[in-house]
């Protein structure tokens, strides 16, 4: 087995792409650090999820979301909110228009 | 329950979700022979009539799901290989008779080989959103887009891309990603920031319709899924805003946000009848994925749940077949329910996946479903997780929110 790379890259949550992606740009002191792309398999991020935990970081996470203000720009008055599953035909963001 | 037991039901109330996509098949027949392609009749010519627009928008405004904003899409065949003078007559035509509750944005996906010079007003003056298929760097894109005759076409795509920039018209690409490039997120992302593309969607290879087979059928393959999104991310995050938008975690981060939105009426577009409404060329209407309009099933025949010409919205929702469709979806979804840990975000996956990956809309986890929303979802998780330990101030916000 080749030896795992330990390089650390980091990414900025408000990077244009993790911006776009949140909907918000949250502080800009906030860093993530990821694991190198060519990591091992078995760091969290490739390992197998937990899937009875999954349910519970979900939410956990969507109102973590929330508090930072990520998506903000979706609440619109009564527009139901979807998995939208539409962009795998035409990969447009229909939320952040008046569509 | 059955699915013959709601077949055999009154129907349901008529209070389904609006319609968000409305997609016209404009002409069945593509220039393209792709290998993954799921359109079966991809060779035929047949084209949907002008003459007809006006009897199908009429019959879709009695739709009462037709309100609203919503996206109309030319697509399940190449539409450009019709002439933009088409499309111009059918906005004109379509714009005609649109009710003043109903908006509309135009939208193409085109595999950008037959783009020229005469694309470029009908696209601007209407604001089309414009998606180009394009699978990569030339060797990726001219191993699965092919001619008929086996011909590469990455060179010609690449032309209608650098047409669209030069004349500063947004679009977006959409590349269908096979499980051996997992490995080569570098060269996907150099070769999109080299051609100056800063909206990307991977789909993968799916088993779909004509395509019967697909190259992520071992599951192992979804860490390696993970490693890439997780890889293209990354050279995205540090491409200088040159990628600023990769669809996978556009959507992961909205769907897990919303999701948890206490009161929202969450759902799945895919699951719910007419959010999506495709239109084939003779008028025949189907809902649900959009696969299914060109697609067949031994178990149901065809998923044209009736024409336009000739049949009512009632007459469509009260049909044997759309109900016993129906029926089956909702039992799939109430299964994913009970059964999967994503489902608050997903809630039930696509109906066409399960339909050709196992033979039945009532099943649960495809390969499709492991790697588009679970591998993605738990990428985009510990991303938010990792955000949660590291932002300054955080833990005093989750603490807030009772986290």
């Amino acid at each position: 087995m080749a030896a795992p790379k330990t390089q650390k890259a980091q990414i900025s949550w408000q990077s244009p792409v993790m911006a776009a992606a949140m909907g918000v740009a949250v502080a800009a002191t906030s860093v993530l650090l990821l694991a190198p792309a060519t990591a091992q398999a078995g760091e969290v991020v490739t390992g197998q999820a937990d899937e009875a935990a999954t349910a519970a970081r979900l939410e956990v996470a969507g109102r973590m979301l929330a508090q930072l203000g990520a998506g903000a720009d979706l609440a619109k008055a009564g527009e139901p909110f979807s998995n939208d599953w539409t962009s795998k035909f035409d990969n447009w963001d229909k939320s952040a228009s008046n569509v | 329950m059955q699915e013959e037991e709601v077949a055999s039901r009154p129907a349901a109330r008529i209070d389904f979700p609006r319609t968000r996509l409305l997609i016209l098949q404009s002409t069945s027949f593509c220039n393209l022979d792709c290998s993954y392609c799921y359109l079966p009749e991809r060779a035929s010519k047949r084209k949907m009539p002008l003459e007809m627009l006006p009897e199908l928008f009429a019959k879709l405004y009695t739709f009462p799901t037709m309100t609203g904003g919503m996206t109309i899409l030319w697509h399940a065949g190449e539409p450009c290989v019709l002439p933009p003078a088409y499309y111009e007559r059918a906005i004109e035509i379509i714009e005609g008779q649109r009710p003043e509750h109903v908006r509309y944005q135009y939208a193409i996906v085109t595999n950008g080989t037959l783009l020229d010079e005469s694309w470029i007003p009908l696209l601007k003056r209407n604001d089309f959103h414009i998606t180009l298929s394009i699978d990569g760097p030339c060797e990726f894109h001219d191993a699965q887009r092919r001619t008929r005759s086996g011909g590469g076409t990455h060179a010609a795509a690449l032309r209608g891309l650098r047409l669209l920039r030069a004349h500063d018209v947004a679009f977006s690409v959409i590349a269908v990603l096979s499980a051996q490039r997992l490995a080569d997120w570098d060269r996907y992302a150099d070769f999109f920031i080299e051609e100056g593309v800063a909206s990307i969607g991977f789909n993968i290879d799916e088993q779909e319709g004509a395509h019967g087979t697909t190259s992520f059928a071992d599951p192992s393959l979804v860490m390696d899924y993970k490693r890439f999104l997780k890889g293209f991310l990354l050279r995205a995050a540090s491409s200088d805003g040159r990628i600023s938008d990769v669809r996978e975690f556009r959507n992961a981060f909205k769907r897990i946000r919303l999701a948890a939105s206490p009161g929202s009426d969450y759902h799945n577009d895919l699951t719910e009848p007419f959010v999506i409404v495709s239109v084939a060329t003779d008028g025949g209407v189907s809902t649900f994925s959009p696969e299914l309009l060109t697609s067949g099933h031994p178990r149901y025949g065809n998923f044209v749940f009736g024409n336009l010409l000739t049949d009512s919205f009632e007459d469509i929702v009260h049909g044997a077949k759309f109900r016993a469709v129906y029926g089956a979806i909702k039992n799939g979804v109430e299964s994913c329910a009970r059964s999967c840990s994503y489902f608050g975000v997903c809630r039930g996956g696509a109906p066409s996946n399960k339909l050709f990956e196992t033979g039945d809309f009532t099943c649960t986890e495809t390969t499709y479903c492991r790697l588009t929303q679970k591998a993605v979802l738990d990428v985009a998780l510990e991303l938010t997780e990792s955000l949660v330990q590291l932002q300054p101030g955080a833990s005093a916000q989750a603490e807030a929110a009772g986290i």
